[in-house]
């Protein structure tokens, strides 16, 4: 019995030293990191992207029309992982666009792709079977299905930071981004440079740079390898749109709130936008092809 | 038997409570309210002697953000956290501030001058004068000393603001040489929809 209970004991110490190791990695990511003599990180830079829903929110402020037929259909299968992560992304992305304009029904649909898709690469813990039911019982509230929906894809990215799984992250991120791009240029439609899609687009500008700084960090893997130089592409056609800032006029109405940033009109030429936007579509169709 | 079987049940909380910064951040997280939202731009990490880390997040226009921070008590005392934009220009600090220091050894100094004239002074006008001075100069350090007192002891840790536009800030948080002991620091990012953006 004796032996039994020191068995058990060794075994649980060698777990702990595992997720000890885990649990130090669980700190800002540390590829950037200059190391001291102790081999503790002393220094550090973590280059964070926000989730795709906090850009379709922009767009349907800047008065966007719903479009149903943009969104990647929902009965495409895909096999290979690195894929799986990829469209991940662009479901996540799918279903922020559907769950913000109120597409009760099939933003449902999408939460099960993305479930699934999560289920296929072992992140089962970040969605959990009540989380499902809850969504199911809340079909006619918008609030909660934002929520909820939302609140499950940020579990996701919460367990892939946690577990230091910045290989899954980047492709995530990348299919989300990309995907919130091609929803953004469709709905554009014609192009004009006043048009607030446009506008919103042309912001986007410091997102990329984060992609890219955070691309860079696992550039030593071939398939972000790829993305990150269509993404250096992008950026160098972002690099031609020009901002004029208006004075931060807001900020002297606003005395009780601190204001960051003035309103700014970007400087998207139509040539530069027209091969953004090709670009983009390029990068949609190489992610989301099944062969 | 009993002893052994205490021992591993006790240990086992101590472990996970000892090194999880991303339980740390879990509890920040589950006090966010509607209609405030979680932003996966958050994140936490282990911060000791000397640990320095610079986090860049995105701030889309239209919207209110709010950034707290959590951090381990046995730390407490050695953390610095600045948040400033890509230009370097600084919206939040902890910590002693450096200009009001510099505002306050400048005053101090013009203080001793005033002093030093009063001492030599033989009218009783010019007497007043800088008595006047110097009371009013006495007042302006008193203020100051208990700005810099309050913005050192009785910090707060939350920042909130709206983005005007869309906006890169870097979140700076180090701990100090003097820092002998390891603990956790959180950066919670939260946003919801501007008033002003609405209707």
């Amino acid at each position: 019995m004796m032996k039994k209970i020191f068995f058990f004991f060794g075994i649980t110490c060698c777990l702990f030293s595992v997720s000890c190791n885990n649990s130090g990695k669980n700190t800002f990511d540390t590829n950037d990191s200059i190391v001291d003599s102790s081999n503790l990180v002393k220094s550090e830079v973590v280059f964070q992207v926000p989730s795709p829903d906090a850009f379709i929110f922009m767009l349907k402020s800047s008065k966007a029309t719903f479009d149903a037929s943009i969104v990647l259909p929902q009965n495409q299968t895909y096999t290979e992982p690195y894929k799986q992560k990829l469209i991940l992304g662009v479901y996540a992305a799918d279903m922020a666009y559907l769950s913000t304009f109120n597409k009760f029904q099939e933003t449902v649909k999408y939460f099960s792709k993305v479930k699934s898709l999560s289920d296929q690469l072992g992140l089962t813990t970040a969605i959990d079977k009540q989380t499902f039911d809850r969504l199911e019982k809340n079909i006619t509230n918008a609030d909660s299905i934002s929520f909820i929906t939302d609140n499950s894809f940020y579990n996701i990215i919460d367990h892939l930071q946690q577990n230091d799984d910045g290989y899954t992250l980047s492709l995530i991120t990348i299919g989300g981004w990309v995907e919130s791009m091609h929803i953004a240029c469709q709905l554009a439609g014609k192009y004009d440079e006043k048009n607030p899609i446009v506008q919103r687009i042309a912001s986007q500008k410091p997102v990329l740079n984060n992609i890219i700084e955070m691309l860079k960090k696992k550039q030593s893997q071939p398939q972000i390898s790829n993305f990150l130089t269509a993404f250096e592409n992008l950026k160098s056609l972002m690099d031609k749109i020009t901002e004029k800032r208006e004075n931060a006029d807001v900020a002297k109405n606003v005395k009780t709130k601190i204001v960051i940033g003035a309103k700014t009109f970007y400087s998207f030429d139509q040539d530069t936008f027209n091969q953004f936007k090709d670009e983009i579509e390029k990068l949609r169709n190489e992610i989301t092809k099944t062969v | 038997m009993k002893k052994i079987w205490s021992f591993i049940i006790a240990i086992f909380p101590l472990i996970s409570i000892a090194q999880n910064c991303g339980d740390f951040m879990g509890i920040q997280r589950s006090g966010i309210t509607y209609p405030w939202k979680y932003d996966i731009q958050s994140k936490s990490g282990n911060f000791y002697a000397g640990k320095n880390s610079k986090l860049n997040i995105i701030c889309n226009e239209g919207k209110d953000y709010r950034i707290s921070f959590q951090i381990s008590s046995s730390i407490m005392d050695n953390i610095t956290i600045k948040v400033a934009d890509n230009s370097g220009k600084v919206y939040y600090s902890t910590g002693v501030d450096e200009s009001m220091t510099q505002k306050l050894d400048a005053i101090k100094k013009e203080l001793a001058s005033l002093q030093e004239q009063k001492a030599k002074a033989k009218s009783a006008k010019k007497i007043a004068e800088l008595e006047s001075a110097i009371n009013k100069l006495l007042s302006e350090i008193t203020n100051l000393e208990n700005d810099i007192q309050n913005k050192q002891y009785m910090q707060t840790f939350n920042f909130e603001f709206t983005a005007a536009s869309t906006v890169e800030l870097v979140i700076s948080v180090s701990a100090d040489e003097n820092c002998n002991s390891k603990g956790c620091v959180s950066v919670l990012v939260a946003n919801k929809p501007s008033p002003q953006s609405s209707f």
